[in-house]
């Protein structure tokens, strides 16, 4: 029996995050994955166990690479902030993975540039600024949302670019990005889900897009 | 104090050849594995069927985490399975002696998970 065995249970797809089942649902069998902020590697040990993928994260924490390690997932020690020039060549991916990561970083519009050269195609997840109970907390208490899904206050939150569903297809146009597949995980929509009461802090409403260069 | 240390380098320099150590300076220097394959690390790691665990320590100037970097890249593009750590550390080329924690656990799950595909 590997030692690998309990990371293997996780991986089997139980409590895989409701975003990261989707993005699953998303990609074929047999591919090449990058997945940019990839945390403790449960995706890419889902995509590898199931998917047979040829995957690798980048990460920056420390611990999440020791996980990553520990379920002997191809992991690099990275920067996303520094571009993804230093490793990877052109179209050398099926798909670039950045599930919850895009507002944390310092140029997103620049890393779906980056994903874009070096991935056929993108895979993008991240919370709607936009969702109504943001909105409530902004429009009628006059203050910051902090939501299930947004829970730093604004002096802690690692998002710096937060944005809603219309800015991300805004800026998609603007950079010549067709929009493949769109889907929004909406709590209140999928009320007694499996998923939502195994993790029901995750099921806030989330964005998630796949996407191409056009033509 | 002083003929203590007057007595070890001289007992050093009498079993130890100073030009030892630049020979063996220049071999490393030299050293370059992708000659034989037309300057293309990657080719020259194409054949290998190992799983890689690369790691560098920030204050290595021997081996300096750049020269690691250049490995990673040619580990990707000839797409190995592998993964690289840069360990903060401020001991130098003498990091990797030092029990880390970071570094040692990356390294123990690392040999726990060859041991696991082996037995």
């Amino acid at each position: 029996m590997s030692p690998l065995g309990e990371h293997l249970a996780v991986a089997e797809g139980e409590d895989l995050r409701a975003d990261l089942s989707i993005i699953a649902d998303w990609i074929k069998a047999d591919s090449k994955v990058l997945d940019l902020g990839c945390g403790d590697g449960t995706l890419l040990a889902y995509l590898r166990d199931r998917l047979n993928v040829l995957g690798y994260g980048l990460e920056i924490s420390p611990f999440n690479i020791e996980d990553c390690v520990e379920k002997n997932i191809n992991v690099i020690q990275a920067d996303l902030n520094n571009g993804l020039k230093a490793y990877f060549s052109d179209n050398s991916f099926d798909y670039v993975i950045m599930s919850q990561t895009l507002q944390a970083t310092e140029q997103p519009d620049l890393l779906i540039e980056e994903m874009l050269r070096v991935g056929k195609e993108g895979i993008v997840t991240f919370p709607n600024m936009a969702h109504w109970r943001a909105r409530l907390q902004l429009g009628l208490k006059g203050v910051m949302p902090v939501t299930k899904n947004l829970p730093n206050e604004w002096f802690n939150t690692p998002n710096v670019h937060l944005c809603t569903l219309n800015d991300f297809e805004v800026l998609c146009k603007k950079h010549d990005i067709e929009i493949l597949q769109r889907t929004v995980v909406d709590h209140s929509h999928r009320k007694g889900n499996w998923l939502m009461n195994l993790l029901p802090n995750l099921l806030g409403e989330i964005a998630i897009y796949r996407f191409c260069r056009n033509g | 104090m002083e003929s203590y240390l007057r007595y070890q380098g001289r007992s050093f320099v009498d079993r130890f050849d100073a030009n030892t150590y630049l020979l063996m300076t220049k071999t490393l220097d030299y050293f370059d594995p992708a000659s034989e394959y037309g300057d293309d690390l990657a080719r020259a790691l194409s054949q290998t069927s190992a799983h890689f665990l690369v790691i560098s320590f920030t204050s290595d100037w021997r081996f300096a985490p750049e020269r690691s970097r250049e490995i990673v890249k040619a580990l990707l593009q000839a797409e190995k399975q592998l993964s690289y750590i840069e360990i903060e550390a401020n001991q130098g080329h003498d990091a990797f002696l030092i029990p880390i924690p970071h570094y040692m656990n990356v390294f123990a799950s690392h040999m726990k998970t060859i041991a696991g595909e082996l037995s």
